[in-house]
């Protein structure tokens, strides 16, 4: 049972509460899906908690509703942060998922993902006919394999033709991975594990047909997937170095990009900095711009606020997850910053529509699409896809 | 007829706004103590004091129990209820005055404490008293019990800030206190008009009613805040200690986080202009230094644990979830009553517990927590028959819980009932709740 292994932390919970709301220190709210919920118990860290000692004691069966409560989580680890005893809330939400998926119970939304991958190696269906993937970076083999994921290629490939560009600008004997599969990240996500298990297969097989030194990613799901989870797996375990886009660059941009001289607010994605400890690279390698001013949010590095997308909640929770991208595009507003820069596709994209449709005075911008541009242009470039 | 009650109380909170749902139910079944869990039939999460109007007198028609909870981060039980509605007050989360005129601030009863602290904090205000566990803890609850917490001698307790109080009595009318009571004057005086009726909610933990708003005393954000650390090796010399700074007001608070044998950690917190902080601290060591078992540790630790209170007051509990058995006690009575409970707590083959105090004016609150992990239940068997026992005995050796809830109810019918206090709350009871549907069963009314 994948709960057993978490049942120590689950009876830990003291039942304190401190996981809801704060109001203080730059967290207004803990769980950032919460206020867009009908805020019951079990609508933040607390209550799933609760509900996870009733899945492990096997005290109540599970119905539609229990699992929608369940899923409004982005699993994105902001009560973990808060959690004053420090319980391991992602990995007993994490395993939660695992177990009831385990048991064949899944949310009726994230059905069609689970088909979707399984049979087109891909949540968002069969590959479309254009290429996203410019000619010049779709080589069998190079030194570096750039991994741009599913929703990179699919909602934002403004992403992809940028990486191959600043890749190219850099002068670097790379590649980008062409075949349209996904990490397996988003099954992994929503407890999936066996959907996961064999689509990670399926993806390791082909990266492994190239034999790259370095695979880059500016996905944090994938980054994750490849650098840790697969790890994790004898099937996938590999030996290639896995960095992310902002890691990779950090050494190589340094006296090599124009100014840009605008205020920028970096948002850190969840699976980047609560997951992974990732907070300083992106916003080293934003540093090195000349001119550009570096302005935090209100909740920035541990307690930054999620976009409202991850945990599969995008898929089930759409409105909740557009309610929650405007809590977190208020912030970014609020620092007057001209550029909401990000890497991780789908905290941008999230951004950009919510940006265009409200036809906010800020641009979307991610880490790759901006540096590519610094490195190209410098002052009086659009940087952004987005407006 | 469940139905028909979910029907009728999603009329007045709307459809979204009321459950019956297992599962939901099933996270309002206990607090942050270790009373055994109570499932209610509803949960319901109101909006206004209108609709809590409303709920109530639905109630008092279906004869359904009703319990108000805040953040149900209170530690007897008092929130629960077994079959009947749960009034979740966390709707009602608006600061609604801050009157710097006649230094006031209303709330309604669901925010949270630090919300409102940190609000006012950004004006350059505080208010007296706030729990630990304020990130959770919310001031209808806190004024209920009547909590205490940072403050606790110059502020005194939750109950000393009231000035005024709004409340849906167990019929279903609406009331104001203290000179709110007057439809024409703000809430700015709490002894006036008539007898002070803000009297019977303090202390009363939902079983005369539900508060709605409530205001509270506000004070100016104090130019310093100072604290300072003592270790001692010598219990009485500690009691004795913390008796003088209480008797001579020297301090915000002092808090005694450890008592240990041999070992008594305490800290205190003084504000104020820095001259004034300047003099009382060195009376403090003037007071300290008579006693040589008792040595300073500086101002280092406890300032950085003041920065980061309203997180760190939760970790202690990573020792796991505590009965409490907490109460008030004369100076005099602190040291017999630490080693007595003591030996309870070791008698009953207790591994980890914590006994603390928090000095009030006249005494003070004297902490006995009792630690285990929930899944074990064996030593949750063993926890409660310690906190039987030492509720018992706080109450044979003349303490008093100011937080009761359910956990104390047998205990305070034991050592009071008959008494002209107990038999004139139970005759309260009887005439402003007459079908016995408020919070039943707290404090073992
Ligand atoms: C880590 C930690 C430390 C704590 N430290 C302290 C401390 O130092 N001092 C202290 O006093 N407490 C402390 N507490 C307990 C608690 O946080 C506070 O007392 C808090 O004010 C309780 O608020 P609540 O809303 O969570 O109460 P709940 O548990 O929801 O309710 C408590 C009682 O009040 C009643 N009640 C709730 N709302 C209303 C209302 N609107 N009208 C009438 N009755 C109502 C309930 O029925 C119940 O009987 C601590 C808690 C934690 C988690
Ligand atoms: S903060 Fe941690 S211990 Fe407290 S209720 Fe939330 S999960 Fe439980
Ligand atoms: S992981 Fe994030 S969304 Fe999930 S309960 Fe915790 S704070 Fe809320």
């Amino acid at each position: 049972m994948a709960l057993e292994r978490f049942a120590r932390y689950i009876y830990d919970c003291t039942r304190c509460g401190f996981c809801r709301v704060w109001g203080w220190e730059g967290v207004e709210h803990v769980c950032p899906t919460y206020p867009h919920t009908t805020a019951w118990d079990t609508e933040y860290a607390r209550g799933r908690v609760r509900l996870a000692r009733a899945v492990l004691e096997k005290e109540l069966d599970v119905t539609p509703d229990m699992l929608e409560h369940i899923y409004e989580c982005t699993l994105c680890g902001n009560c973990e942060v808060h959690c004053p005893i420090e319980l391991p809330l992602v990995d007993i939400f994490h395993a939660l998922r695992e177990e009831l998926a385990g048991g064949g119970c899944q949310l009726q939304t994230h059905e069609q993902i689970t088909f979707f991958i399984e049979r087109y190696d891909n949540p968002y269906g069969p590959k479309p006919d254009e290429e996203v993937v410019p000619e010049y970076a779709r080589k069998e083999t190079a030194e570096v394999l750039f991994f741009p994921g599913c929703t990179n290629t699919r909602m934002a490939p403004e992403e992809v033709e940028a990486v191959a560009e600043l890749f190219q600008g850099l002068g670097l004997d790379f590649a980008i991975f062409d075949d349209d599969t996904c990490c397996g990240f988003p099954l992994y996500e929503i407890g999936q594990m066996e959907g996961f298990r064999r689509a990670a297969a399926r993806t390791m097989e082909r990266i492994r047909r190239r034999q790259p030194k370095i695979i880059v990613a500016s996905c944090p799901a994938c980054y994750r997937a490849l650098k840790e989870l697969y790890q994790q797996d004898e099937e996938l375990r590999h030996d290639f170095e896995v960095q992310h886009l902002s890691e990779f660059l950090l050494p190589r941009v340094p006296g090599r990009l124009k100014p840009l001289v605008e205020k920028v607010t970096w948002h850190d994605p969840c699976v980047l900095g609560r997951h992974q400890g990732i907070y300083e690279e992106p916003r080293e390698v934003l540093r090195q711009v000349p001119g550009l001013e570096l302005v935090e949010m209100e909740s920035h590095h541990e307690n930054s606020l999620c976009c409202g997308a991850g945990g599969g909640v995008f898929f089930s929770r759409q409105d909740v997850a557009v309610k929650t991208v405007e809590s977190r595009l208020e912030q970014a507003l609020a620092t007057r910053a001209r550029y909401l820069v990000t890497s991780c596709p789908n905290c941008y994209v999230r951004f950009r529509q919510s940006i265009r449709k409200g036809r906010r005075p800020i641009r979307p911008a991610s880490l790759a699409t901006l540096i590519n541009e610094v490195l190209k242009h410098g002052t009086d470039t659009d940087a952004s896809s987005g407006d | 007829m469940t139905d028909e009650i979910v029907r009728r109380l999603a009329e007045i909170v709307g459809e979204e706004h009321v459950t019956d749902k297992t599962f939901i139910r099933a996270a309002y079944t206990q607090d942050f103590g270790v009373q055994p869990p109570r499932w209610p039939a509803y949960v319901v999460r109101p909006g206004s004091a209108e609709e809590i109007a409303a709920v109530v007198r639905l109630a008092n028609e279906y004869r359904i129990p009703i319990t108000p909870r805040g953040g149900g981060s209170a530690q007897e039980g008092g929130c629960q209820s077994e079959g009947g509605i749960v009034l979740e007050t966390l709707r009602l989360n608006r600061i609604l005055a801050i009157d710097e005129s006649a230094g006031t601030v209303t709330v309604e009863a669901g925010i949270t404490f630090v919300k409102l602290m940190a609000e006012l904090e950004k004006r350059g205000w505080k208010i007296g008293i706030a729990p630990s566990g304020a990130m959770a803890g919310t001031p209808g609850a806190h004024v209920s019990r009547p909590g205490v917490g940072w403050g606790n001698i110059k502020y005194v307790c939750q109950g000393d800030q009231v000035i005024a109080l709004k409340a849906v009595l167990p019929t279903g009318e609406i009331i104001s206190t203290g000179t709110r009571a007057n439809p024409n004057a703000r809430p700015f005086f709490r002894y006036a008009l008539g007898p002070d009726l803000a009297g019977l909610f303090i202390g009363a933990e939902g079983a005369f009613g539900i508060l709605t708003e409530i205001t509270l005393r506000m004070y100016p954000w104090p130019k310093q805040i100072y604290l300072e650390r003592y270790i001692g090796t010598n219990l009485r010399d500690a009691v004795e200690i913390f008796r003088q700074i209480a008797h001579h007001n020297l301090v915000c608070y002092i808090s005694v986080p450890v008592i240990e044998p041999e070992h008594i950690l305490f800290d205190v917190n003084v504000e104020g202009d820095p001259p004034e902080v300047e003099h009382r601290v060195q009376r403090i060591r003037d007071i300290v230094r008579q006693y040589p078992s008792v040595r300073y540790e500086g101002p280092d630790a406890p300032s950085r644990f003041w920065e980061r209170r309203w997180f760190l007051t939760g970790e202690e509990f990573k020792q796991g979830i505590a009965g409490a058995v907490n109460y008030f006690l004369p100076f005099d009575k602190l040291e017999e009553a630490t080693y007595i409970m003591r030996d309870i707590i070791l008698r009953h083959g207790i591994q980890r517990f914590a006994q603390q105090m928090f000095p009030e004016p006249t005494g003070a609150e004297h902490v006995n927590l009792l630690f285990h992990h929930s899944g074990d239940k064996e030593e949750y068997a063993k926890i409660h028959r310690a906190i039987g026992e030492m509720m018992d005995k706080a109450l044979e050796l003349g303490g008093a819980p100011y937080s009761k809830g359910r956990q104390w109810a047998p205990y305070l019918e034991k050592h009071l009932g008959g008494t002209g206090y107990w038999e004139t709350l139970k005759a309260l009871k009887r005439a402003l709740d007459p079908n016995h549907i408020m919070n039943p069963g707290v404090l073992g009314l």
